[in-house]
C-alpha cells in the first residue's frame, strides 16, 4: 500500500498580524491508497479549509501537501486546473451538476475533459452509471430526477475518470435520510469494488460511519482518530464515533 | 451634490457593464446624426446648386418622417438595453433600500445616471459624426457622380437641435420606466434578483427533426419558386405592376420557414452533432453545444425577428444601389434641348414670349404644336397590352417643325408624300417589331407608314415618360377640325452663352413669375430631379439597413450577455472539475461567434436568393444588374465594421462577467 495524500504539518491562517485565525494548525496524516476515509468536526473546526487545501481551491499559508507524490503547494495557478481534472475527483453538496446537460453528458464531461476517445466514454459513463444505479436516467436532466440520484450522478462523474483520489464535501448534507443510505452505500461500493480512494468531509455520524477510518478536527487540529476493525460491525462503529463526537463537546446539536 | 458623485462613481466603475449600451447609443446618435444633415436642405441646396428646391424639400420631409419612424425603433432598443442594465443592479439597488435610502433618492441616482449617460453618448456620438458625416457625404457623391465644386464644411444646428430633441425623449422615456421600475419592486425581490433560473425545454428531438425539415422543405420550395423562370416571366409580364397577390404565399411561406427554421434548430442541431462522437466528446463541446442550443430555444422568436431584419437590409441595400445606379446611367439621354416650355394657355402665347424677352437666352428656339385626339391610341398601332397598361392618346405632329428640331439634333429631315407618316418611337414596348399595322386611318384618310425612326426627340420633358410615340403628319392634315382635341404648344431651345448661368438666371426669373401661364422643364432640373431621386433611394436604403444591423447586434448583444449573466454558476462549476480558463474563453468565443453568425448566414442565403431576382428583373429593365463595387465594397465594409465591434465588445464583457469571483 502507498500513500496517495500526504499532508505534512499545513497550517492555513486567515486575518493579520492582530487577529489571526489559524483555521488549520499543524495537521498531518496519510492516506493509503483504496481506503476510504472520514474528516469529522463542528463548524468552524477548520475540515471544509481543509479539504479546500487539498482540492486545490484554496492555498495553505505554510506546509506540503503530496497527492502521488506530486507536490500540489507548488503547482501554478495553470497547472492546478489540469491536475483536478487528472488526478481529483469532486462530490460537492449541491451536487454542482450541470442544469443544461442530461445526466449521461454530465458524466461524460468529466471524460471528454481528460480527452478520452469517444468509444471509451460511451462504455465508461454506462458502466459507471450502472454501479451507482442510475442507468434508468441518462437521458434525464438533473431538474427531473431526485436529490439521491443528482448526487450519484455526480459521483458518477468524480469516479468516471478514475482519479487518484475522492473528495466528497459533506455528500448527504442536501439528502433525505434515505437516499443519504443509498447514495453512502454506493459510494462504500465504489471505494470496495473499484477501489476508489476517497476523503470525505462530513459532519453527520450517520454518513461517517460507512468509513474505514475517521480524523476528528477541533479547532484546527487533529483531535482524535478512529479505525474501524476488520469485523467491526458499522453499528458498533457508529456507537464508537458517537462517543468521540461526545467527547469533542458541545457538538450534539450537530449530530441530533 | 452626493447623489451625482454617487451616480457618476457608479458609471464610472460599471463602464464596462455599460458598454454595449454606450456602443448602440453612440453609433444610433452617428448614425442618426449623419443622415439627418446630409439631407438636410443646408447642405443639399449647397451640393445641388439650381435645383429645384421642392424636390429638395422632398428629401429633407422624407428623411425626417424616416427618422421619427425610426426613433421609435430606437427608443424600443435603448429600453431594452436598459433594462438589462437595469436587471444587472437589481441586487445593488435592493441594498440601497435596505439601507434605508428611499425610493426616490434612488429614482434620483438612476436619474443622474442615464443624464450623464445621456450627455456623453450624445455629445460623444454628435462630436464623432460631425467630421464623419463630411467624409459620408463626399464618398456618396462621389460614388454617385455628384460633382462637387467645392467641400462645403456644412454644420446645421437644426440637425444638432433635432437629434438632440429626438434622443432627449428617448432617454426621458428611459428615465420615467427606470422611476416606474424602482418603485414598483420589492425590496426581497430586488435582493434575490440573481437567482431567477432559466427554464429549460429542449423539444424532442424527432419533434425537432420533423419541424426542421418542414422548415427545409417550406425555405426550399420558396427559393426554388423564387428562382424558377415561371415566377420571374409572370412577375416580369406584369411589370412595374407586381400583383401582390402572387408574392404573397412565397413572402409568407419564406417568414414561416425562417421561423420554424430557428424553432426546431436547437434540436437539430443536438441530433446532428450527437451524431459525430469525435466532435460531441471532445473537450467541453457537449457544454458549449447545450449552451447554444438553449440559448436559440430562449430567443428562437427574435433570432427570426433578426435573422428578417439583416435579411431585408442586405436586399435594400443592395437593390437601393441597383436602382440609384439605373438613374444615374439614364439620366442625361433623350433630352434634345436644354429647355422646353410648355404654353399652358394657346391664346396668351406671344404675350408670354414678349415678355419672356426670350432672345436674351437664346439665339434660335424651336416652337412646336403636338394634338391629340380622343380615340386614337396605342393600341391603334401596336401590340399594346391594354389591359395591364392605360391606352395612351397617341400624339400628332407637322413634319416641317419637326425636321426643323431634328435638323436642330443633327438628324437628316425626312421627306413625306401626301398620304405618308413618319413614327418616331422611344421605349421597349413601342418598337417597329411590335408594330401590328403599316397603315393608319384617320378622318376618313389612309396614311402608309413611310419610316419608323428610334433616334430623336421631340420635347425634353418627354423624358419623364416611359414609351413615346410620335405620330408625324404632313403639314396639310388638319387635326384641330374634330371635336375632341387637345392642342399642346411647346417651344424648345438651347442656351447661348453659359448654360449654366442662363440656367439660373431663367429659373429665377420663373419663380419669380407667379401669374405665368408657362411650364417649364429644363435638362438640368430633369438631371438634378434624377440625382435626388437617386440620393433619396441610396439614402434611405442605406439608412434602413445600417439601423437594421444596429438593432440586430445590439440585441444579439445583450442576449448574449444576459445569458452569461445567468450561466455563472455554471462555468463555476466547470472550473470546479478542472476545465481551465484556456477551454472556457475557447467554448465562450465558439458560443458567442456562432450566435452572431447564424443569423447573419441564414439571412446571406435569403438575401441571395432574393437578389438573385431582383438581379434579373434590373438587367431585364435596365439591361444592367447590381454592380458598383465601390459601393457593395463600403456597404460590406460598414456591415462587418458594425459586426465585429459588437462580437468583440460582447465577448470581453462576457468574460469579464465570468471572471468576476
Amino acid at each position: 500500500m502507498k500513500p496517495v495524500l500526504k499532508v505534512e504539518t499545513i497550517q492555513k491562517y486567515y486575518g493579520n498580524d492582530h487577529n489571526l485565525t489559524k483555521a488549520v494548525n499543524n495537521i498531518s496524516f496519510q492516506v493509503q491508497e483504496g481506503e476510504f476515509v472520514g474528516i469529522m468536526g463542528a463548524s468552524g473546526s477548520g475540515k471544509t479549509t481543509l479539504l479546500n487545501c487539498i482540492a486545490t481551491i484554496d492555498r495553505v499559508t505554510a506546509g506540503n501537501i503530496y497527492i502521488n507524490g506530486k507536490d500540489i503547494t507548488a503547482l501554478k495557478e495553470k497547472q492546478l486546473a489540469k491536475f483536478r481534472r487528472e488526478e481529483l475527483g469532486f462530490i460537492f453538496q449541491d451536487f454542482n451538476l450541470l442544469d443544461t446537460l442530461t445526466v449521461r453528458e454530465n458524466i461524460a464531461l468529466g471524460l471528454t475533459i481528460l480527452g478520452k476517445n469517444p468509444k471509451f466514454i460511451k462504455q465508461r459513463v454506462e458502466e459507471v452509471a450502472k454501479m451507482l444505479e442510475i442507468e434508468n436516467c441518462l437521458e434525464k436532466y438533473p431538474s427531473q430526477i431526485s436529490g439521491g440520484e443528482n448526487q450519484r450522478t455526480a459521483s458518477a462523474r468524480a469516479i468516471a475518470g478514475d482519479p487518484t483520489l475522492v473528495l466528497a464535501d459533506e455528500p448527504t448534507g442536501a439528502l433525505d435520510s434515505k437516499s443519504a443510505r443509498i447514495f453512502m452505500e454506493r459510494l462504500t461500493l465504489m471505494n470496495q469494488e473499484l477501489g476508489s480512494t476517497i476523503l470525505m468531509v462530513t459532519h453527520d455520524t450517520f454518513s461517517a460511519s460507512y468509513a474505514n477510518r475517521i480524523l476528528f478536527i477541533k479547532d484546527g487540529r487533529i483531535f482524535s482518530e478512529l479505525i474501524k476493525g476488520e469485523q467491526e460491525s458499522r453499528k458498533a462503529f457508529f456507537e464508537r464515533i458517537i462517543e468521540v463526537v461526545t467527547l469533542l463537546g458541545g457538538d450534539q446539536n450537530d449530530v441530533f | 451634490m452626493m447623489f451625482f458623485k454617487l451616480s457618476l462613481r457608479n458609471v464610472k466603475r460599471s463602464y464596462q457593464d455599460y458598454a454595449i449600451y454606450f456602443i448602440t447609443l453612440i453609433l444610433a446618435v452617428s448614425v442618426f446624426y449623419i443622415f439627418n444633415s446630409l439631407s438636410s436642405q443646408d447642405y443639399l441646396v449647397t451640393v445641388f446648386q439650381g435645383a429645384n428646391i421642392d424636390s429638395i424639400e422632398t428629401i429633407e420631409t422624407l428623411i425626417v418622417y424616416l427618422s421619427i419612424f425610426i426613433s421609435f425603433i430606437l427608443g424600443f432598443l435603448i429600453i431594452y438595453a436598459n433594462s438589462f442594465i437595469f436587471k444587472r443592479r437589481k441586487r445593488e439597488l435592493g441594498i440601497y433600500l435596505t439601507l434605508g435610502m428611499e425610493r426616490k433618492d434612488i429614482s434620483r441616482i438612476l436619474l443622474i445616471e442615464t443624464l450623464i449617460i445621456g450627455i456623453l453618448s450624445l455629445g460623444i456620438g454628435i462630436g464623432v459624426s460631425i467630421p464623419l458625416s463630411q467624409a459620408f457625404g463626399v464618398l456618396v457623391f462621389r460614388i454617385m457622380d455628384i460633382y462637387i465644386e467645392e467641400l462645403n464644411f456644412v454644420f446645421s444646428w437644426f440637425v444638432m437641435g433635432r437629434t438632440i430633441v429626438y434622443f432627449g425623449i428617448m432617454f426621458l422615456a428611459v428615465i420615467m420606466l427606470n422611476v416606474f421600475s424602482v418603485s414598483r419592486y420589492k425590496i426581497i425581490s430586488l435582493i434575490h434578483a440573481q437567482k431567477k433560473k432559466q427554464k429549460l425545454g429542449i423539444p424532442s428531438s424527432w419533434v425537432a427533426l420533423v419541424i426542421f425539415i418542414l422548415a427545409i422543405g417550406l425555405l426550399g420550395w420558396t427559393y426554388g419558386v423564387v428562382l424558377s423562370q415561371d415566377a420571374f416571366q409572370r412577375i416580369f409580364i406584369a411589370g412595374d405592376l407586381v400583383p401582390v397577390g402572387d408574392l404573397l404565399p412565397v413572402f409568407v411561406f419564406g417568414v414561416t420557414g425562417t421561423f420554424l427554421l430557428f424553432l426546431s434548430l436547437a434540436g437539430f442541431l443536438v441530433v446532428m452533432i450527437k451524431r459525430s462522437p469525435r466532435l460531441y466528446y471532445q473537450s467541453i463541446n457537449l457544454f458549449t453545444l447545450r449552451q447554444i442550443s438553449s440559448r436559440i430555444q430562449t430567443n428562437w422568436i427574435s433570432i427570426s425577428f433578426i435573422c428578417l431584419m439583416i435579411s431585408v437590409s442586405i436586399c435594400s441595400a443592395s437593390v437601393g444601389m441597383a436602382l440609384g445606379e439605373y438613374y444615374r446611367d439614364d439620366s442625361g439621354n433623350l433630352t434634345p434641348f436644354d429647355v422646353t416650355m410648355t404654353f399652358l394657355s394657346e391664346s396668351s402665347v406671344d404675350e408670354d414670349l414678349y415678355e419672356l424677352n426670350l432672345n436674351q437666352y437664346t439665339e434660335e428656339s424651336y416652337p412646336l404644336t403636338s394634338y391629340s385626339r380622343v380615340g386614337f391610341v396605342y393600341s391603334n398601332l401596336f401590340d399594346w397590352n391594354a389591359e395591364m397598361f392605360p391606352d395612351f392618346l397617341l400624339i400628332f405632329y407637322h413634319i416641317t417643325e419637326v425636321n426643323q428640331i431634328l435638323a436642330a439634333q443633327g438628324i437628316e429631315p425626312v421627306e413625306l408624300l401626301d398620304n405618308e407618316i413618319l413614327l418616331i418611337l422611344h421605349g421597349e414596348d413601342v418598337t417597329e417589331e411590335s408594330l401590328i399595322t403599316d397603315k393608319f386611318k384617320i378622318d376618313g384618310e389612309e396614311y402608309r407608314i413611310a419610316e419608323v425612326l428610334t433616334e430623336g426627340e421631340l420635347r425634353t420633358d418627354f423624358k419623364r415618360l416611359n414609351d413615346n410615340v410620335s405620330v408625324v403628319f404632313p403639314d396639310h392634315v388638319q387635326f384641330d377640325n374634330g371635336e375632341d382635341f387637345f392642342k399642346t404648344v411647346t417651344r424648345s431651345f438651347n442656351y447661348s452663352g453659359d448654360a449654366f448661368l442662363q440656367e439660373l438666371k431663367l429659373v429665377e426669373y420663373f419663380r419669380d413669375q407667379n401669374e405665368f401661364n408657362i411650364d417649364l422643364m429644363t435638362k438640368n432640373m430633369l438631371i438634378q430631379e434624377e440625382k435626388i431621386t437617386l440620393l433619396t433611394i441610396t439614402f434611405v436604403s442605406f439608412y434602413l439597413s445600417v439601423i437594421f444591423i444596429l438593432v440586430s447586434m445590439a440585441i444579439l448583444a445583450l442576449q448574449q450577455l444576459t445569458d452569461a449573466v445567468e450561466s455563472e454558476e455554471r462555468y463555476q462549476i466547470l472550473k470546479k472539475i478542472g476545465v481551465d480558463c484556456h477551454m472556457k474563453n475557447k467554448s465562450l468565443l465558439v458560443q458567442i461567434g456562432i450566435y452572431f453568425l447564424l443569423p447573419l448566414f441564414i439571412a446571406s442565403i435569403h438575401s441571395m436568393v432574393a437578389l438573385i431576382f431582383f438581379n434579373r428583373i434590373l438587367i431585364e429593365e435596365t439591361a444592367r444588374g447590381t454592380s458598383n463595387p465601390l459601393l457593395m465594397i463600403s456597404a460590406a465594409t460598414m456591415v462587418f465594421g458594425i459586426y465585429i465591434l459588437y462580437f468583440f465588445a460582447t465577448y470581453i464583457q462576457s468574460k469579464r462577467i465570468l471572471g468576476e469571483k
